[in-house]
């Protein structure tokens, strides 16, 4: 199932919670690959499923696209304000991951920085 | 009408490579930089990129397998040459990992080019491009594949205008054997040397195309501020000796020592370099001091280039009070595998700061210990190196060199080093009348007259005080001393 499809899905506006991952997948992936991506945001489901254990066990992604999937999926099973704070929590995390790793300044430089050439965000596998 | 094409050259950032590569980054040149992981490559490139990127002259670099990028911007970020500002706007890196893993070149070089064309760098990094060789195709084929990708790579980084670095684990054999050589214009190999416990890294500018670089490889340190090369050259010869100031009529420097002053017929010549030989207690770090206390009296910098045990130690209390009002400025190393051109890359840097007129480099039996193990091997070399600069320079040196007496023998130095200087200061124990008495003497002065008798001296708080005639003495450098019979 591919993301917007899961996200049309849902009328309630769930799906808005994955644009900021969205834009992180397109500041992101070109620095450290899908790879490098999925293993941040596999290490920030670990800490932020201590809170929200609803967010455990989610299969290990291979892919940004299959990342979202699968967290969209989780997000819908969820009441709405818990789905908020759930992700919030996650995308903080994951921040905060990136912080740990290459400096709070140079995590911001890069967050602010626009698309190289205007691109808008497409699912890594469509670019290939 | 000349329509030659100049090689548009771009300084590189890094101390001492410009000088190396013959000027600097030849423009749209396609460069491969090699060595063994951990020789220093990436942070290389990282500080050519940070120093080269701007906004009007972006950078791309892209990294493949190997060093994770989010680790190696977590370590580039702790060199000072790592400005945040620069990335986004000047340099953007792009991961490859994911293209480079269907094995086929054409999607890398495709992946490649749409990053350039989006981009439009100036500069472009491959980081590492070994991972990129390393999924060829096993066999002819594979080999074709790559030969054919570089050339494109190549012709088409080229075509943008861009300068384009190749980064990869090869050593120096490797290298030389790999097709990237071929389409490369310039190849710039890294290493490390280990012998005795010590590590020695070395730049060595394989082929640079239309630059007239410097061949043999040299040394280089990294430090807070990314790599520091020490070319190792010899000051460049006059090219006209219309300029050359004539010995004839030396101007003299007091030495802080009035009673050598006279042995000197006036003081050391400028520019001379004074090689103070004796052994341990004789006085020659007193003498290389009161040369300094001088040059501060009479208003001139120096800069003392000490090797002693410990700090606690590394001065005396003239030699701490010069230093703290600003009159000497100490250069010190701690290292134990220190090059020669390091040192005197140091000191240089010290003598330009300071305007520094006086050097003492006290001493050149120390300096040793401090030298790798290669360098330690060829003490004559390092110091001809040393000195050669400082003569250039035109400061007035005084070295000193620890001997021990040998009372069968007239030696002056060890390794030979006398030939090396201007003028030769020599002290010596020796026995006379039942006691241990010191002598000095001056051994030669290029270029003018000086004392040639053995005099005593005692050391008192004032420094070296001489006795104004020759010792009544014979025989007592060859170990046969005997009192000569008095006159009348």
């Amino acid at each position: 199932m591919m993301i917007n499809d899961a996200a049309n899905s849902f009328a309630d506006g769930t799906d808005s919670l994955l644009q900021p991952w969205q834009q992180l997948a397109v500041q992101l992936s070109p620095l450290i690959g899908e790879s490098g991506f999925c293993a941040l945001y596999g290490r920030a489901v670990r800490l932020a499923s201590v809170q929200f254990s609803w967010l455990a066990d989610m299969p290990a992604a291979k892919s940004i696209d299959a990342l979202l999937s699968g967290l969209l999926a989780r997000l819908v099973t969820a009441e709405r304000p818990d789905a908020a704070l759930a992700n919030e929590v996650l995308l903080n995390t994951f921040t905060k991951l990136l912080t740990g790793l290459i400096g709070g300044a140079l995590t911001m430089q890069i967050l602010d920085a626009a698309p190289a050439g205007g691109r808008a965000f497409k699912p890594v596998q469509e670019q290939k | 009408m000349n329509d030659k094409v100049t090689l548009g050259l771009m300084e590189t950032g890094v101390p001492g490579l410009d000088t190396l590569l013959g000027g600097g980054l030849g423009e749209f040149s396609f460069n491969l930089i090699a060595g063994a992981p951990g020789s220093g490559k990436t942070t290389l490139a990282h500080q050519m990129m940070f120093k080269l990127a701007s906004p009007e002259r972006r950078a791309l670099f892209f990294t493949v397998l190997g060093e994770p990028p989010l680790k190696m911007l977590r370590f580039q970020q702790q060199y000072s040459f790592f400005d945040l500002a620069k990335v986004g706007p000047a340099i953007r890196y792009v991961n490859l990992a994911e293209n480079l893993r269907q094995g086929d070149f054409s999607v890398v070089l495709a992946r490649i080019m749409e990053e350039v064309e989006a981009f439009s760098p100036s500069l472009v990094f491959v980081d590492s491009f070994r991972s990129v060789v390393q999924t060829a195709r096993p066999g002819e084929e594979g080999i074709a594949d790559l030969q054919y990708f570089i050339q494109e790579l190549g012709t088409r980084m080229t075509s943008w205008e861009a300068t384009t670095f190749l980064i990869g684990e090869y050593v120096q054999a490797e290298t030389e054997a790999n097709p990237i050589m071929t389409v490369a214009d310039g190849v710039i190999a890294l290493a490390q040397t280990h012998e005795r416990n010590s590590v020695v890294r070395k730049i060595r500018v394989v082929k640079m195309r239309g630059q007239a670089h410097l061949s043999g490889s040299h040394t280089f340190r990294i430090t807070a501020d990314g790599l520091r090369t020490y070319p190792r050259v010899l000051p460049p010869a006059y090219a006209t000796y219309d300029d050359v100031t004539s010995d004839t009529a030396p101007v003299r420097l007091p030495t802080g020592t009035p009673d050598l002053d006279a042995m000197l017929h006036g003081g050391l010549p400028q520019g001379h370099v004074a090689l103070l030989v004796g052994p341990t207690g004789a006085g020659k770090t007193i003498l290389g001091t009161h040369f300094l206390q001088e040059g501060a009296r009479r208003g001139e910098t120096g800069v003392a280039v000490v090797f002693e045990k410990s700090t606690a130690r590394m001065h005396n209390a003239t030699m701490a009070q010069l230093v703290r009002d600003g009159h000497v400025t100490v250069v010190n190393s701690r290292s134990l595998d220190l090059s020669i051109e390091e040192l005197l890359d140091e000191l240089n840097v010290a003598i330009e700061r300071t305007g520094a007129t006086r050097v003492v480099i006290d001493s050149l039996s120390e300096m040793g210990l401090y030298l790798a193990p290669e360098f330690r091997v060829d003490l004559r070399l390092a110091v001809f190196r040393m000195l050669a600069s400082l003569a250039h320079r035109g400061v007035s040196v005084l070295v000193t060199t620890g001997q021990d007496d040998q009372f069968m023998e007239m030696s002056f130095s060890r390794d030979e080093l006398s030939f090396l200087v201007d003028a030769v200061i020599a002290m010596r124990y020796v026995e006379m009348q039942g006691r241990l008495s010191k002598v000095i003497t001056v051994v030669k002065v290029r270029g003018s007259a000086h004392s040639t008798e053995l005099r005593e001296y005692r050391i008192t708080d004032r420094g070296l005080e001489i006795e104004p005639h020759a010792i009544n003495q014979g025989g007592v450098m060859t170990g046969s001393s005997a009192r000569r019979p008095q006159n009348g």
